[in-house]
């Protein structure tokens, strides 16, 4: 109670000062008056009153001091003082000044930076309500190795009505590309056919409009929700577009609702969602209990945990597969599926860009600490000076609390002079960041200066105030020390060598690092693909109509590229880089294989592994005989003749459609492996039939051209024009850029780090220098003396810089047993690198070395130059 | 801050307080009072009054209003609070059982 009279005191003593001393000076002046009064209603005369009652007070001034003190706000003074004086004497060297702000600023700055990627993606929840609780649900697939396969509808019916774990169920398909037709232009697109709850799962409130009633199955009104992107790109973000129609796929749709910008389930890349319903097999799709059809998310019911309810749907897997069980002639294929529960967190990061990130913040971290490290060093350079001041203040009566308390004013004020530096500086880094990493992060676009980050760099400036001040500080302020260092400094000496050598180690860590990680990107891009892929061009294409038409347009297509001046090779093929998951099903020596992450089909035309140039090991490539109505006839690739028939002749050998009827398809070549998933993917069992013998409507050209394939690109999409005016030609890009574009993350990992390391080297070099130099500048006597004595130049150059290289030595020695340890958390970053590398731990030693010694030889040199007789003369 | 050293540590406060129980003051006019109250024999000077009216001041026991006074000038008026009031209650306990104790060892000295 009687505190908020206090606190009401105090804040107004310190908000309004002048008034408050005002106020204490008519108080005063009005006691003298009236004692004044008082003297003369006694009959003092009026001059002789006055004194009297100024007397009785006993000096105004004490009084006034008195009372201030009893305000209780002397540590908050103190602090005003020590700020203005640490201005003062921070302005008086602008150098030092100069070069701490700075330093720190780059160390501040990189950790605000890299801070606010970390908080946009692993801190803040995601944009889902109460995201902790959404979990994904997906077919475990032991016997293929493959946990996280998709799931049928009749599986996630029964798993929602049977699940005791989870508030409510939804499903959706990963992408069905539709096409918005009704336009000159048709546009392609991705849409996703979701369960009408999928918006409640997930907790999202729609933009504009609504999402879809519980019943939106039964209605069959054709509605949709679009994506916000789209909303913009065609309705320019108007409200109008509710209730306007789309066509999709030439049927005619009503819009209901625009979800906002953040919503991006299951892709960022769809653009409408429509009912389940709208599956063009939906009757099918809805009663086949072995197939894929999409993903489900579920939201745990509260206080269930995650292997609660692990444990509850797996129960529920083997009660379904003993009510249902797979019949027909794969059922030995569909055995032993079971349920496997995902964090949504977890399956939309994974685990490297978690690792990545925590990776690149401890490296932000270890550059500040060397920041730190620099600027402690400075501190001590300048103790001799302060010394003799500190030791004035001391003799004056500052006792050593209030003389540590101004030291460390000036490291505050430092620290705090950088942060908007470090802020500037992360705000310009994110933004090259953003634009960098665009396809190499999620969330990326999230990524700001919140308030919260704004207090991350406040709480970084403050401990690294304690980092860097604390040394010089204690050092400064202690009695011992101020006798030592009056003459030599050698205890300032011993722990600015002591820093240097920390500054050494923490820079050989971060150097094995990024050797590392960059080592990786090197050897990854020095993987064989298995294919040429430079000058390739690639788009894809879909044709409407039916899919005979289509095989029709594609090889008239071919026929008219292969006279197009430029063009080397032509041919489609159903997935140029295997993004999709194709559906299939074979029958090989006799027993059924799906389609899966080990083995995969294409449909490719002729000329299609030409100009991906494919060697050819055994056989033949296809050719226009291989048409419809031909026999039937497929090409293997290495790893699918090792595995199926291992040290046998493939070529001959007979695999079927998955259907017993289906005529026998007869193996006629081998093709090398092709790492077409990506260059850190194995090279999986890949068959490759003509498209004529099974067309589709939508493939992937492949065009070889003899110079630059982008200029080619106009030319190609004419000939294509020219011979189906509707065809939707998109993703145009180069197979070289499609291919390297997987590299992107690592590459940018690695350019950060390697970023972070050059600024750790630069720090440091500068710090060594800096000693080295103090060092030489202490010693002129001594080197002088020596000359004097007879030692020859080399001899003194020599000394000087060994005593660099040892501290050099010293520390990188530290570093590298330090990175010998911590390397390991780079395990699952790295690719055909060991996490101790030696040539790697070799070359970032041999680096500092010459650092150091680099940084060393300006001093020695000058040591070496010094003049014995101006030496002696100074004496 | 100054105390006199005729005065138990503390005691200036209680017996500020208990002047301004009967009603608000300006710093003056408790000097006035002080001396009047106590016939002369505590010797308060006007050193040690306004230290001690605003370290009460700060602490809660007491606050203070600018408030016109009988000659027209803006005086500072010091009165209790709630929490003073409580305070003064307590502090008179304690310093009357002092009292008791003290004057009780004197007696027996004496006897």
């Amino acid at each position: 109670m009687r505190w908020i009279y206090a606190a009401r005191l105090r804040m107004r003593s310190l908000l309004r000062g002048a008034q408050v001393e005002a106020e204490l000076d008519e108080e005063l002046r009005d006691h003298i008056e009236r004692q004044t009064e008082a003297f003369v209603g006694k009959g003092m005369p009026p001059d002789e009153a006055r004194a009297a009652a100024l007397r009785a007070m006993g000096g105004v001034d004490q009084q006034k001091e008195a009372c201030r003190d009893a305000r209780a706000l002397r540590p908050i003074e103190d602090l005003a003082r020590d700020l203005g004086y640490a201005t003062r004497i921070l302005r008086r060297s602008p150098g030092f000044t100069a070069v701490a702000v700075l330093s720190l600023a780059l160390g501040i700055g990189a950790n605000t930076a890299i801070f606010s990627v970390v908080n946009a993606i692993l801190l803040r929840p995601l944009p889902y309500a109460d995201s902790s609780r959404l979990t994904m649900l997906w077919t475990d697939d032991p016997a293929h190795g493959i946990a996280e396969e998709g799931v049928s509808y009749p599986n996630f019916d029964d798993w929602r009505t049977m699940s005791r774990s989870f508030v409510d169920m939804a499903i959706s398909s990963r992408r069905n590309p539709v096409t918005l037709t009704g336009e000159l232009d048709p546009v392609r697109v991705e849409a996703a056919l979701v369960s009408p709850n999928l918006f409640a799962v997930l907790g999202v409130a729609p933009a504009v409009g609504r999402v879809f009633a519980a019943d939106e199955l039964e209605r069959r009104e054709r509605s949709l929700v679009i994506s916000h992107g789209l909303w913009t790109r065609k309705f320019g973000a108007s409200v109008a577009a509710l209730g306007q129609s789309l066509e999709v796929n030439g049927a005619s749709w009503t819009i209901v609702g625009v979800m906002p910008r953040t919503f991006q389930f299951p892709s960022a890349e769809i653009a409408l969602w429509m009912p389940l319903t709208s599956h063009p097999r939906w009757a099918e799709v809805a009663r086949e209990r072995f197939s894929d059809f999409g993903l489900v998310i579920g939201r745990l019911r509260a206080g269930v945990t995650l292997p609660e309810a692990r444990a509850e749907m797996s129960a529920i897997g083997k009660r379904l597969e003993a009510v249902n069980p797979p019949t027909g002639p794969d059922a030995a294929d569909f055995a032993g599926y079971g349920v496997n529960l995902v964090p949504l967190s977890i399956q939309l990061l994974g685990t490297q860009v978690p690792l990545a990130l925590w990776v690149l913040f401890g490296a932000v971290l270890f550059v500040l600490l060397i920041a730190c490290a620099n600027v402690a060093n400075l501190l001590l350079a300048r103790s001799v000076a302060r010394a003799r001041e500190i030791t004035l203040r001391t003799a004056l009566g500052a006792s050593r609390r209030r003389v540590l308390q101004q030291l460390f004013t000036e490291s505050l004020l430092l620290a705090l002079a950088a942060c908007p530096v470090g802020v500037g500086a992360a705000a310009a880094a994110l933004r090259l960041l953003t634009s960098l990493g665009a396809q190499s992060l999620p969330r990326l676009e999230e990524v700001r200066l919140d308030p919260f980050v704004f207090l991350f760099t406040i709480g970084l400036a403050l401990f690294a105030t304690v980092v860097f001040g604390l040394a010089p500080a204690v050092w400064l302020s202690s009695t011992s020390g101020l006798g030592r260092q009056s003459t030599h400094g050698g205890g300032s000496v011993r722990l600015r060598r002591a820093i240097v050598i920390l500054e050494f180690a923490l820079c050989s860590i971060l150097l094995c690092g990024a050797g590392l990680l960059g080592r990786s990107v090197l050897r990854l891009q020095a993987v064989d693909p298995g294919f040429r892929a430079e000058r390739v061009l690639t788009m894809r294409v879909q044709v409407m109509g039916s899919n005979a038409r289509a095989a029709g347009v594609f090889s008239e297509v071919l026929a008219r590229l292969r006279a197009t001046p430029g063009v080397g090779a032509a041919g489609f093929i159903e997935d140029v880089l295997q993004r999709r998951n194709p559906d299939y099903s074979i029958r090989i020596n006799g027993r059924s294989v799906a389609s899966s992450e080990a083995i995969s089909g294409d449909a490719i035309t002729p000329g299609c592994l030409e100009a991906l140039g494919v060697p050819l090991l055994r056989g033949r490539l296809l050719s226009e005989r291989d048409a419809k109505g031909a026999p039937r006839v497929a090409i293997v690739n290495e790893t699918f003749a090792r595995h199926f028939w291992p040290g046998e002749d493939p070529i001959g050998r007979q695999v079927s459609e998955r259907d017993e009827t289906s005529p026998p398809i007869t193996i006629v070549g081998v093709v090398s492996d092709m790492r077409r998933q990506g260059l850190e993917r194995a090279p999986i069992a890949q068959i490759f039939w003509p498209a004529a013998q099974r067309p589709l409507d939508t493939m992937d050209l492949v065009v070889r051209t003899t110079s630059n394939p982008s200029l080619l690109a106009a030319a190609v999409r004419s000939e294509i024009r020219a011979v189906d005016r509707w065809a939707v030609l998109f993703n145009v890009a180069t197979l070289d850029d499609r291919l390297h574009q997987a590299l992107a993350p690592r590459r940018l990992q690695s350019v950060l780090l390697g970023l972070f390391s050059g600024i750790a080297l630069l720090l440091a070099t500068g710090g060594i220098y800096g000693v080295m130099h103090y060092t030489v500048a202490q010693r002129t006597r001594d080197i002088g003396i020596r000359t004097a004595l007879g030692a020859c130049r080399a001899e003194i150059l020599a000394l000087v810089l060994r005593e660099g290289l040892t501290l050099a030595a010293a520390g990188v020695a530290l570093g590298l047993a330090g990175a010998l340890a911590l390397t390991r958390v780079l395990s699952g970053l790295l690719y055909g690198v060991s996490t101790t590398d030696p040539s790697t731990f070799l070359t970032a030693g041999l680096i500092l070395t010459a650092a150091a010694m680099l940084a060393c030889y300006v001093p020695a040199r000058r040591a070496a130059r010094v003049d014995p007789m101006v030496v002696l003369r100074c004496e | 801050m100054s105390k006199p050293s005729d005065l138990v540590q503390g005691t200036l406060d209680l017996l500020i307080l208990k002047i301004l129980a009967l009603e608000p003051l300006h710093g003056w006019a408790i000097g006035q009072r002080l001396k009047q109250v106590s016939g002369d024999v505590l010797q308060v000077s006007d050193g040690s009054l306004y230290p001690a009216l605003h370290k009460l001041e700060q602490s809660g026991w007491i606050t203070a209003t600018w408030k016109p006074s009988d000659n027209n000038r803006r005086a500072k008026f010091y009165a209790l609070t709630r929490p003073g009031r409580k305070h003064l209650e307590r502090e008179t306990a304690n310093w009357q059982r002092l009292a008791t104790a003290i004057s009780g060892v004197v007696m027996l000295r004496k006897a």
